[in-house]
């Protein structure tokens, strides 16, 4: 490094601690971005130093906030899910796109009296669907692929790990198999760590999930082969 | 009457949950509230200084993660450090709009905290409750001008050229005070932090 280069290379250092809390103005806020970009030393002090940063929200009176905030924002939220729900633009297949509310929530109430009153009338003697009940399988021996369906309450959460990464915005897709019939469910993909988690709306009652790597936006029948098939009696 | 957030979602990790509320699941989303609304509805009241700007701030915030025109980046830190992120520089918007001053500056107030808990449900409450008061002592045993700048830029929103006016110093001296305040903070929380925010992505 030259002298001239060092010295740059300091300035920019002292920029880090006002940079992370936010009170550099815009034009040196983007010089010290493109020095970061550029400068490996840098970037690893800010990564260092920002927790210290991250962590002063903490340090605030914890207040209750009121009730009504809550409701605001959750209707506002449930209304724009109907909407997107009700779109004719099919640009993307919201899992909440799926009618899991109101159907399921009606179909889960359902469920869990039905559960109450006469359980193995519904279930397998065994009782391993019951609510609450996990799940587990292995893709395919050899395979790492493991994915585990959890159901309570009439929610079923698919968590998978070892997810192959999928390229060319083709996504997973999963599927709900009733006696003959298969219907999708929830489109996914994998977040860090190559694992997966999503919802699966209408699994209860179901014979099996599965799951299976789409196009982009999903598939309304499955188009490869499943990855996984998770059996539920 | 409101139903109770499905056990299976409250048991998911906060990146999983994201990965939901990306996909426009609004009882994700509801569980994320329940997680970090409280956190985020006191961030913001510290810094607008009142309840109903704090309310729409807050609200804001989350309708613009809802909308996804702000997406979680895991490279950048946890979630609730993400989210909060983006409450502190809505509130500053909010406050340099509404052409207000910053309203409070001293640490006296924070004391209140142990009386008005915003429950403490879990045992990552509890522990965030811990580091929180580990987090206002390495703040409190900072020198007072570290401290001053440090508050002054985070929950006030001055540049450090506003800040070296108002107190009357150097820009080069209020960038060194910002510098070494966070570093003793972050020296403090190195010893041991236990919990979610401090991970090895940091690291």
């Amino acid at each position: 490094m030259t002298g001239e280069e060092q010295s740059t290379h300091d300035r920019y250092r002292e920029d880090l601690a006002p940079y992370a809390l936010g009170a550099l103005p815009d034009p040196e806020a983007a010089e010290v971005r493109d020095h970061l970009d550029r400068c490996d030393s840098c970037r690893r002090h800010l990564r260092w130093l920002q927790p210290a940063v991250d962590l002063l929200p903490r340090t605030v009176t914890q207040l209750e906030p009121p009730p009504r905030l809550r409701r605001r924002l959750m209707s506002a939220v449930r209304g724009e899910a109907r909407r997107t729900r009700a779109s004719p633009e099919p640009r993307r297949r919201r899992w909440a796109a799926l009618a899991w509310r109101p159907a399921t929530a009606a179909a889960a109430g359902a469920f869990l009296v039905a559960g109450a009153a006469g359980g193995y009338l519904l279930h397998d003697a065994d009782g391993s669907n019951a609510p609450g009940s996990v799940t587990t399988v292995r893709a395919t021996p050899g395979s790492e692929l493991a994915a585990t369906l959890e159901r309570s309450d009439g929610t079923a959460i698919l968590r998978m790990s070892h997810v192959p990464r999928l390229s060319g915005g083709r996504v997973y897709e999963a599927w709900v198999q009733r006696g003959g019939t298969v219907q999708p469910s929830s489109v996914f993909q994998p977040g860090p760590g190559h694992s997966a988690a999503a919802a699966v709306p209408g699994a209860e009652g179901a014979d099996a999930v599965m799951v299976t790597a789409e196009p982009r936006g999903g598939s309304r029948q499955p188009t490869s082969r499943p990855i996984a098939r998770i059996p539920l009696n | 009457m409101r139903a109770k957030p499905s056990p299976a979602l409250e048991r998911l990790a906060d990146e999983d949950l994201m990965t939901l509320v990306d996909d426009k699941d609004p009882d994700a989303f509801e569980v994320f509230y329940e997680r970090h609304g409280g956190a985020a509805y006191s961030l913001a009241h510290r810094i607008v200084g009142e309840p109903g700007m704090a309310e729409d701030v807050t609200q804001d915030a989350f309708l613009s993660i809802w909308r996804s025109t702000a997406r979680y980046d895991p490279a950048r830190g946890s979630v609730r450090s993400w989210a909060l992120g983006i409450v502190r520089n809505r509130s500053i918007d909010a406050m340099r709009r509404a052409a207000r001053p910053a309203p409070r500056l001293d640490l006296d107030d924070e004391i209140a905290l142990e009386r008005q808990p915003s429950g403490e449900r879990t045992e990552a409450e509890a522990i965030r409750r811990e580091t929180a008061g580990r987090l206002r002592e390495a703040l409190r045993l900072l020198p007072e001008d570290q401290s001053r700048v440090i508050q002054l830029a985070y929950f006030g929103g001055f540049s450090h050229a506003e800040i070296a006016e108002m107190m009357g110093a150097p820009l080069g001296t209020i960038k060194g005070r910002m510098r070494l305040g966070l570093e003793k903070i972050r020296a403090t929380l190195a010893e041991g932090i236990p919990d979610e925010d401090a991970r090895e992505r940091y690291l």
